[in-house]
């Protein structure tokens, strides 16, 4: 098994909005392979070692979203984050098409609690607070939604699967389930795959409680960054809605440093 | 309110390719892994980016006895320099505006146009290593968490010669600054000096007008139609001008100061507002015999706010009060009256997104003269064509903003504007449509109501009704 690295202080620019989703609080769950890690350490180690949601640093995105009828837009966006703590604050600013450009999110998590959320819309001229039970929305109209770009903690059980090979890699898989007693989890089932060798998370698939698939996330390019490897290249397909949204870094520096006043929600728009 | 973001944004923002010209798509499907980060591009170190604006206004009320055209274009320009890697950063914002009114012919006057430039938000800013900005410039700062009907956006003057539609607010007016910004864990501090006096700037040219409140006058369909009562004649007469721009010649500390603290909780954003200033009233440009006297007085007060934001059941609720510790009206005639026991004005609004597709807010606000029996300054008063500041009032404001096609390309807004005592509202309803590569072309009505002698904003323009078509070029 390959034990590559992956140091904490090496925080990339990267989206990872996928994780988002489990910020683990989890109980264990059995492992079914005796030569994996067990199911909540490897799922950890990679949630933790993609970062959940942007990293420290910046970094350009691309992003397509694909309606599924035939039609496609593409924006551009700029990402900051700032690490302090266990606080996380992620500045997102528009920059393409010319319509949109100024549009700006802020998410400050801090503590494990709801994040908290603003927006600037240029024509409104000052930045607004959002309300927290709107994270499931669509993040501009993407397949992604507002909480997708925030950590949260879910509840749940880890499972392990049988690996699968995903070209030539090997790639492990967990799955994470509704803690004992939550009725009111968001999906019945959250399938993890974790790519063996570079330890990072490759494949998020969402399952309704009646078992269906409703949303899939995958990680279609991975870019060693410092000693470990991030995504740089993700697509969220909504497979209800037969619609995708495709995330791809375009410039990424890691080592970019912000002060704290980029992520005053007073600064948005400035 | 989250998802308003989802919806107005998507409306408000772009498609890059027009319906059914879905570009490539690059994505195989596999898994690439990279030995090295995606390189860096080259981030420009200057940018010129801007708008442009395109529009014509015709009236509604055919009765009048001369209608017009409103035609306008207006340029909108921003630079900025971001050096990479360099504490220091910089804005500069200029607009460009050129109007022309053209009668429909059965009156007796001709075209006339107007043309102006106005520099916007342009400054310089030091950002320290210490969570400590600073910055000097003009600057335009709108404090407060609501966003209709603002009472503690005091501190920057408004650009009222333009009147749009109720939900746009009032352009505001950049003014020099010195503003320094400090944060502290989830506190927020801004400190801020405006040395200048710089008034709000409102076109006066007809007998009936009469200011009622600030914020209230904002509804003209343009700086034409506000000319539309004055001859060629008269028009050429710009020397003859009265333009009341004087600073104030009473005493006391030289300029605005105020500061901003905020708590960014994580359900509520609670904020507070003090600040010393002068008086801000409206800037006149009309003719000596339109505007028979004018007041240079110019009072200073003192101002106390607190906002709130709260997260809450999938709403947003903010509140913002002010207590302002002096309020002036000034007449046409010269006479001014200032309080003593200062204005208060508050509003609550809600901001929901049932929907992605869907996004509404409404607000109450009520605005009182602390000495003043209610209504004092409601009633019209006689021979006076003028009255600026502040009859006591209650408003309502509500914005809908509905997308019509699933990527934004077609959005309708609407928005209301009513005065709850004076029986006047004020609708604007308009589309927008998406045509990609940065353009959009957007049309609408807005429609005033009140009753003849109420100093309401619908009875201020009822008669005024208009439609307009504005095409926008985003680049």
């Amino acid at each position: 098994m390959n034990t590559a690295p992956r140091a904490r202080s090496a925080r990339a620019a990267t989206l990872a909005p996928l994780l988002v989703l489990l910020a683990l609080t989890a109980a264990t769950g059995p492992s079914s392979a005796a030569d994996d890690p067990p199911p909540e350490a490897l799922a950890r180690e990679a949630l933790a070692s993609a970062g959940l949601g942007f990293e420290a640093g910046e970094a350009t995105l691309r992003m397509r979203i694909d309606d599924g009828r035939g039609h496609a837009l593409e924006r551009t966006l700029t990402t900051r984050t700032r690490i302090d703590g266990d606080a996380r604050e992620t500045r997102i600013t528009f920059t393409e098409p010319a319509d949109q450009r100024g549009v700006e999110l802020l998410t400050l998590e801090r503590g494990g609690g709801e994040p908290a959320q603003y927006l600037w819309l240029p024509a409104l001229g000052k930045a607004t607070r959002i309300a927290g039970s709107a994270l499931g929305g669509k993040f501009q109209g993407s397949d992604f939604t507002f909480g997708d770009l925030a950590r949260r903690d879910v509840p749940g059980r880890f499972v392990a699967r049988p690996a699968e090979t995903l070209g030539k890699e090997r790639i492990l898989r967990v799955d994470v389930l509704p803690a004992e007693g939550d009725g009111e989890a968001a999906f019945g089932r959250v399938e993890l795959g974790i790519s063996e060798r570079t330890r990072a998370l490759v494949r998020v698939a969402f399952h309704d409680r009646a078992g269906e698939l409703v949303r899939e996330l995958a990680v279609t390019r991975l870019s060693k960054v410092g000693d470990r490897y991030v995504p740089t290249r993700l697509v969220m397909s909504d497979r209800r809605a037969g619609s995708k949204t495709t995330l791809e870094v375009t410039r990424l520096d890691p080592d970019a440093r912000f002060p704290a006043t980029v992520f005053a929600p007073e600064s948005l728009g400035r | 309110m989250l998802a308003a973001v989802g919806a107005v944004a998507i409306a408000d923002v772009a498609r890059a390719a027009a319906p059914g010209e879905a570009p490539p798509d690059d994505d195989d499907g596999g898994l690439v892994i990279e030995e090295a980060p995606p390189a860096a591009e080259a981030t420009p170190v200057v940018a010129l980016t801007g708008r442009l604006q395109v529009g014509a206004a015709v009236d509604l009320d055919v009765a009048r006895d001369e209608g017009v055209v409103d035609a306008e274009a207006r340029l909108d320009l921003l630079l900025t320099a971001r050096p990479p890697g360099s504490a220091l950063d910089g804005e500069l914002a200029m607009g460009l505006r050129y109007g022309v009114l053209v009668p429909d012919g059965r009156g007796e006057r001709g075209a006339v146009d107007v043309a102006d430039a106005r520099f916007g938000e342009s400054f310089v800013r030091w950002r320290s290593p210490w969570a400590l900005d600073v910055s000097l410039g003009l600057r335009a700062l709108r404090w407060g968490a609501v966003t209709a009907l603002r009472p503690l956006d005091v501190l920057t003057p408004v650009d009222l010669r333009r009147g749009a539609a109720p939900w746009l607010d009032e352009p505001p007016i950049a003014v020099p600054a010195l503003s320094v910004q400090k944060v502290l864990g989830r506190v927020s501090l801004e400190v801020v000096w405006m040395p200048f006096f710089v008034l709000d700037d409102v076109f006066l040219a007809r007998d009936d007008w009469r200011l009622a409140e600030r914020g209230a006058v904002s509804v003209q369909p343009g700086v034409a139609r506000a000319l539309a009562g004055l001859s060629e004649r008269e028009l050429e007469r710009d020397q003859s001008r009265v333009i009341l721009t004087d600073r104030p010649s009473s005493g006391g500390f030289p300029g605005d100061v105020a500061a901003r603290a905020v708590f960014h909780g994580d359900a509520v954003d609670v904020g507070l507002v003090l600040g010393t200033q002068w008086e801000r009233v409206p800037r006149f440009e009309a003719l000596p015999s339109r505007l028979r006297g004018y007041a240079t007085h110019v009072a200073r007060r003192e101002l106390a706010g607190l906002e709130l934001a709260w997260s809450v059941l999938g709403a947003t609720l903010a509140a913002d009060v002010l207590y302002a510790s002096s309020a002036t009206a000034y007449r046409a005639d010269g006479s001014s009256r200032t309080t003593s026991d200062g204005l208060l004005h508050w509003t609550i609004e809600a901001r929901v997104t049932p929907a992605i597709w869907l996004d509404v807010a409404v607000a109450v606000s009520e605005r009182r003269l602390l000495d003043t029996p209610r209504d004092a300054f409601a009633t019209p008063i006689e021979d006076e064509d003028l009255v600026i500041a502040s009859a006591d009032s209650w408003q309502l404001a509500a914005r809908v903003g509905l997308m019509l096609a699933f990527d934004g390309a077609v959005r309708l807004d609407a928005a209301l504007r009513a005065g709850l005592d004076r029986a006047d509202w004020t609708l604007a309803v308009g589309v927008t449509a998406r045509l990609g590569g940065g353009a959009s072309l957007t049309g609408g009505v807005i429609v005033f109501e009140g009753p003849p002698d109420g100093l309401g904003l619908g009875s201020l323009y009822d008669g005024n009704d208009s439609a307009y078509l504005r095409a926008t070029f985003t680049f």
